[in-house]
């Protein structure tokens, strides 16, 4: 049997505002196996991102924990899960989070252990793979909203993780560059034996995902492929 | 540290209004601690030396029978002091007698006038020789001094060669003396005329306005030729006991009440007459001394502030770059010496250029003798400049400790969700 690699127990979200309590996650359990393809759908607001958030360890939750490995997040150091980050996770934002100010070059470096060697024969490879070559030494404001997703997710895969977040990849994307991102993605769980959750509001993503669960109002409502 | 200096040279506006600041405030720290040092200094030293004078004596009427005496004064006042061979008083201005402060007084030793010398904090110690008799022809009891003309207790308790505002000060010839002003005026007396003084005739040859002192006279003679003058009147040449006066001078007003108390340890019976302008000036070089403490605090904080702002405002711009960063695995150690080096890069560098340019309107000021205050001429202390350039370094470490606690308390999605 496959033993889960990431699981959350009763994971909650709360924001207090002045008049409310906001329960961005409510009370969440959810396995993610090893080598899996989990999607997690829903309207806007209605946590996804929260959620990711929370699974990936960015994010601290109001009740519930979040185990990795067996271990729970919140007892580790800010050293070793900022380790986990660097080494094993990694994470695509909606809107990229690039450095505006870093080449694409450097945007991918600063991902990478600052011991790391061969920096150049990592990073150039990817830029092929994801036909950005040409664009090394571009500004992100230089490229197309594609071209610069595409770095985020060159940035992902210099670290080699086994695990990815990808909080709504092709949201800001054309149908033409989220099918590449998709075919990427997937060559990545086939290939690398990477265990993908993402986040879609939309169903480019739902013929591939092994699993679909469905957020709404913080709640999984419930998800089976 | 590639990155340190990648984001100097990504943000190169924000980096030159950050070094220029430290550059501004290292410079202006630097003249501002050399210009107050500097008056602070003129001004102790003024009102260091500003009433630190003050005369001793012992009135003729102590008991005789105490040990100290044996070695201070002397206890047979007929026989010291009386040159006569007929039973003369010697409390009795009539006939003359010593006197100081109003009141008749003992033969002091030379002994005494050197454990005075040996207290700590007098700066010098002189003797003094004052005498009262009547004088049938002036109708008047006069008052004259003998005294060590080179002693700077001399010049502050009686009186000094600048005060001279005819003729000449003390001179060597036993024959002539020196009048106080007012005394010559009551008198008429003028350069050149005799005055007759203990059946001696004695010629003016200076007349001095000493003003408002301790030890003022009537006349003035050196104090070995007031000796001479006296030696029908005082028997002064036994085993040192030649002096009835002990004029003091101490180092520093702040220590003018140690002082006076320690030598009225060392004899109780000994009277102290000062005028006290040590105190006021004592309070002022405390006051001084206080505010320039403050300053020198409020300089350290402002710049503390400035660093820390400067620090913060940067990291505020910086905020949504570290949410990424420690959502791509940095962690806060690691993002922390990114800040402190490039703080302390920062600070260096602004220090440098800011002591350089210190250094050279100081030297300029030095160059064209340009006074800012009417005080000595700036000088350049290079443990002053070091105490600042380490003050500001240290500044610019504490300044970059507010951004790295703020880094610490947040977290990489709190970041994201509120600044990107």
């Amino acid at each position: 049997m496959n033993s889960p690699i990431i699981e959350s127990i009763s994971l909650s979200k709360y924001y207090t505002g002045r008049s409310q309590t906001i329960k961005a996650v409510d009370d969440v359990s959810l396995s993610i196996n090893r080598n899996e393809f989990i999607l997690i759908k829903g309207r806007s607001g209605s946590g996804k991102s929260t959620l990711i958030s929370l699974l990936s360890g960015l994010d601290k939750p109001t009740h519930g924990k979040v185990l990795i490995g067996n271990e729970n997040i919140e007892n580790l150091s800010n050293q070793v899960l900022s380790k986990l980050l660097a080494n094993k996770i990694g994470i695509i934002f909606q809107n990229f989070n690039l450095l505006p100010t870093y080449s694409v070059f450097e945007n991918i470096d600063i991902a990478l252990n600052p011991g790391s060697n061969h920096r150049e024969q990592i990073i150039m490879p990817l830029l092929e793979q994801l036909e950005l070559k040409d664009k090394v030494n571009f500004l992100p404001y230089e490229l197309s909203l594609g071209q610069q997703q595409k770095v985020a997710i060159a940035r992902t895969l210099a670290k080699d993780p086994s695990i990815i977040f990808a909080d709504e990849p092709t949201g800001s994307v054309d149908d033409e560059t989220a099918k590449e991102i998709i075919q990427h993605l997937l060559f990545l769980k086939n290939e690398k034996k990477v265990t993908l959750i993402v986040t879609s509001h939309g169903s480019s993503f739902d013929d591939y995902a092994d699993r679909i669960v469905f957020m709404q109002a913080g709640k999984i409502n419930s998800g089976l492929l | 540290m590639k990155y340190v200096f990648k984001e100097f040279r990504r943000h190169l506006g924000r980096t030159v209004a950050s070094i220029s600041g430290y550059i501004i405030a290292t410079m202006f720290i630097i003249l501002i601690i050399t210009i107050t040092r500097n008056n602070e200094k003129d001004t102790s030293n003024i009102l260091k030396g500003t009433g630190t004078h003050f005369i001793i004596y012992i009135p003729s009427g102590v008991p005789y029978n105490n040990v100290p005496f044996e070695a201070a004064c002397c206890l047979e006042p007929e026989f010291c002091t009386s040159a006569s061979t007929e039973k003369v008083s010697v409390k009795n201005f009539k006939n003359g007698s010593l006197y100081s402060d109003g009141v008749y007084t003992k033969l002091l030793s030379r002994n005494f006038l050197n454990q005075i010398k040996q207290v700590k904090g007098v700066k010098d110690a002189s003797p003094y020789l004052l005498y009262k008799k009547y004088e049938e022809k002036y109708n008047a009891e006069i008052t004259i001094g003998g005294m060590e003309p080179n002693s700077i207790a001399t010049n502050n308790n009686v009186c000094a060669p600048n005060d001279i505002i005819e003729g000449k000060f003390l001179p060597s010839d036993t024959s002539e003396i020196v009048a106080e002003e007012a005394f010559a005026r009551s008198f008429d007396l003028h350069l050149g005329d005799t005055i007759n003084y203990c059946n001696k005739k004695l010629k003016l040859v200076g007349i001095i306005n000493s003003g408002v002192k301790p030890g003022k006279a009537d006349l003035y003679s050196r104090f070995e030729n007031l000796k001479y003058i006296l030696k029908d009147q005082l028997k002064l040449n036994m085993s040192g006991f030649d002096l009835n006066v002990i004029l003091v001078e101490v180092e520093d007003s702040r220590n003018q009440i140690e002082v006076m108390n320690a030598i009225k340890l060392q004899n109780q019976y000994a009277s102290l007459s000062s005028y006290n302008c040590y105190k006021p000036a004592a309070n002022v070089m405390s006051i001084i001394g206080k505010a320039s403490a403050i300053s020198y605090g409020i300089i350290f904080l402002f710049l503390i502030i400035f660093a820390a702002k400067t620090q913060t405002t940067s990291l505020m711009e910086r905020l949504r770059e570290i949410g990424i960063l420690k959502s791509l695995g940095w962690s806060n150690r690691r993002l922390g010496r990114q800040i402190i080096a490039g703080s302390m890069i920062q600070a260096l560098t602004g220090i440098i250029i800011g002591s350089a340019l210190a250094y050279v309107v100081l030297l300029l000021l030095k160059y064209f003798k340009i006074q800012l205050i009417d005080t000595s001429m700036v000088s350049i202390h290079w443990s002053q400049m070091f105490f600042v350039c380490a003050l500001s370094l240290a500044g610019g470490l504490i300044a970059s400790l507010f951004p790295i606690f703020r880094i610490y308390k947040l977290r990489a999605a709190d970041i994201m969700k509120n600044y990107l």
